[in-house]
């Protein structure tokens, strides 16, 4: 459970960069590479179920930054707005 | 140790305080890079955070890589946790800092630190989001 609960932790962090770091084709195919690659290590060290959640809170921790940023956007839109 | 064994919590507390270390780590080489991305940058996370070492440090089948990512998570979040609050409680900045980093020049009693200061930003600002 510790490891499952690990690899997900790890890959919400992996996914906040990679969303952090979406700034061009090349490094945006490296971090995922590296991603990929984190989770192949987290399959090698705590079995194929870590790799796969590691690879869901990837996604999750992307979505979450996007959501972040949008959210910040929005809020400064609505101020600018009202001024 | 066997690979079949288990981590003692000793080994598991320590594996943990090391993600937290590395986690805490990681979000500032984030936020203070330079305002372009550099392939440097992404290499010397992707290094720290599944190194080698990571596989020297952790055996297979134990719950020690599953405690340090939980570390890192409680590093990594944490500090972006203290800059909310720090944020919030400043007021120098705001949400917007976050965005594209501005924030209120200084007065005319105060002076900008230098941008290739280590730990300050300079009056320019971060150009990423933080």
């Amino acid at each position: 459970m510790i490891a499952e609960l690990g690899s997900a932790a790890l890959g919400l962090v992996w996914g906040w960069l990679l969303g952090a770091n979406w700034t061009g084709v090349k490094r945006s195919l490296v971090l995922v590479a590296a991603a990929l690659a984190n989770a192949a290590l987290a399959a090698t060290l705590s079995g194929v179920w870590a790799a796969l959640a590691l690879v869901a809170a990837t996604l999750v921790g992307m979505w979450l930054h996007v959501t972040w940023l949008d959210e910040l956007r929005t809020r400064r839109a609505r101020a600018e707005g009202g001024e | 140790m066997d690979s079949s064994q288990a981590a003692s919590t000793l080994q598991l507390i320590g594996a943990a305080c090391f993600g937290t270390l590395i986690g805490w780590y990681i979000y500032f080489i984030n936020r203070n890079r330079k305002s372009d991305v550099q392939l440097s940058d992404l290499v010397t996370l992707i290094g720290v955070l599944g190194g080698s070492a990571v596989l020297v440090l952790f055996p297979a089948r134990t719950d020690l890589f599953g405690a340090y990512g939980i570390g890192l998570a409680i590093g990594f979040f944490g500090y972006f946790a203290v800059l909310i609050i720090l944020v919030n409680i400043s007021h120098n900045f705001d949400v917007d800092w976050f965005l594209d980093g501005r924030r209120k020049k200084p007065g005319p009693e105060y002076e900008a630190a230098p941008a290739d200061r280590p730990l300050a930003m300079g009056a320019e600002g971060s150009q990423k989001t933080n």
